[in-house]
């Protein structure tokens, strides 16, 4: 009988009784490893970017290293201090492992593995990544990084308003330079579109590429206006008095197309 | 008195004849008409002089007058308009009003005016959109009422602008039409 007294008391000072375990939550103890793969080629694109006289075409590589860190999981102490229902019963407490013995597991245990499988071998690390996460929280993390060269000799597509115009090749440094003057007449298309909607858009394409510009009708060059001023002179001059009178407003041949075609 | 004689007095009396018969023609002819220059200079000058608003400015040349005020630019093309050139009242104005219209009032293709505001500068920059005018009114102003006046200093002026209007059209080839009713 005094036996199971004792039992009941060393059973109460131990705080065996409480049962609401699952609540635990652990927090990162000490970083036991931290490693980083070589960077591994995923994919590439083209890039393209539109300036105001060129195009430039770039290739793009993209690569991706894995960073992971494997910290000791410790039970978390602020549950403890809030009086959660976690047990505090040292028979229950868990107790990280030391950082020795994983770094044995890493480099001669089963689970050993190089940094390049973490990556190459996705299915292998998610299952090595499980086993570990019993006993240690995992961080992991995706570091992405590119390396850009030009693409040379290579034929980028300009269209106005959605248009094909023309293409123009890349040079050794990936750049292939217009006149966007020049763009825009070969385009053929009436200045008055650019006037009263509110700009052009000019867009390169290689490829799944793109890019776009929306210029507005002040960024127009003057060079255009005055070319179409003249192609299309006898056109303007159908309309001899608004033709006069604008000729006699503008200070230049953008102003005249804007007073032309102004309602 | 000689042959000789004779026939140089003979000359000599044709000769002043047709000196005195040509100034005297002379005479009798109207004055030239302004020329295009001349009169658009004239309809600048008078029409901003009998215009007591705060600010108007014209300028023109070849057939075409361009007015700023302080909250609007006009311009006119004076081949564009529409015979009479008009002399009107408005209710509750003192002034008379020489109204110049013009053909094709919804085209702008002669007539068009655009807002003065704080973003162009009062019309100092050329931003902005020209909408077309039907009509373009210029104002002389008064002293008394012009309504109901039929013969004064008032209405000879507006009469002389609107005269000078209609000669500058001409000269611009604003075409007109002979009717036969």
């Amino acid at each position: 009988m005094k036996f199971l007294y004792c039992l009941l008391l060393l059973a109460t000072v131990s705080g065996c009784t409480t049962t609401k375990v699952q609540n635990v939550r652990f927090e990162k103890g000490q970083l036991l490893k931290h490693e980083l793969s070589e960077p591994v080629f995923v994919s590439n694109e083209y890039k393209l970017s539109l300036s105001d006289n060129y195009v430039d075409l770039k290739k793009v590589d993209i690569y991706t290293a894995k960073e992971i860190k494997i910290y000791e999981k410790v039970q978390s102490t602020n549950l403890k201090r809030e009086g959660s229902t976690v047990t505090d019963s040292p028979f229950m407490a868990i107790i990280g492992t030391p950082g020795a013995i994983l770094a044995d597991i890493f480099t001669l245990g089963t689970v050993g593995f190089t940094s390049d499988m973490w990556v190459k071998d996705t299915h292998e690390w998610e299952t090595v990544k499980k086993k570990l996460e019993d006993d240690y929280i995992v961080d992991e993390r995706a570091i992405k990084s590119s390396k850009v060269f030009p693409v040379n000799s290579s034929s980028v597509s300009l269209y106005i308003n959605d248009k094909y115009v023309r293409s123009i090749n890349t040079d050794a440094s990936g750049i292939a330079r217009y006149d966007f003057a020049e763009i825009l007449n070969a385009s053929n298309t009436h200045p008055k579109q650019f006037i009263t909607d509110k700009g052009v858009k000019l867009e390169a394409r290689f490829e799944n590429a793109t890019v776009y510009r929306t210029i507005p009708n002040t960024s127009i060059p003057e060079a255009y206006f005055v070319k179409q001023f003249n192609v299309r002179r006898g056109e303007l001059e159908e309309r001899k008095g608004r033709f006069e009178n604008c000729s006699f407003i503008a200070n230049s041949k953008r102003e005249f197309f804007e007073c032309f075609y102004q309602k | 008195m000689t042959i000789r004689r004779k026939i140089t007095l003979l000359v000599t009396l044709i000769l002043s004849f047709s000196v005195y018969s040509k100034s005297d023609s002379d005479e009798k002819q109207p004055l030239p008409k302004a020329s295009r220059a001349q009169i658009s200079d004239w309809i600048a000058q008078h029409a901003v002089a009998w215009d007591e608003d705060k600010k108007l400015v014209i300028t023109g040349e070849d057939c075409r007058l361009q007015i700023n005020r302080d909250n609007t630019s006009s311009i006119m093309n004076l081949s564009g308009i529409l015979f009479p050139v008009e002399i009107i009242a408005k209710p509750n104005s003192k002034h008379a009003y020489v109204r110049v219209r013009f053909k094709d009032r919804y085209s702008g293709d002669y007539g068009m005016q655009k807002a003065c505001n704080a973003q162009n500068d009062f019309c100092e920059k050329n931003i902005g959109k020209w909408s077309p005018i039907s009509y373009f009114d210029f104002k002389v102003s008064d002293v008394v009422n012009y309504i109901g006046m039929d013969r004064d200093l008032n209405h000879s002026k507006s009469r002389q602008l609107a005269r000078a209007i209609t000669h500058y059209a001409k000269l611009c080839n604003a075409t007109d039409y002979e009717f036969t009713f």
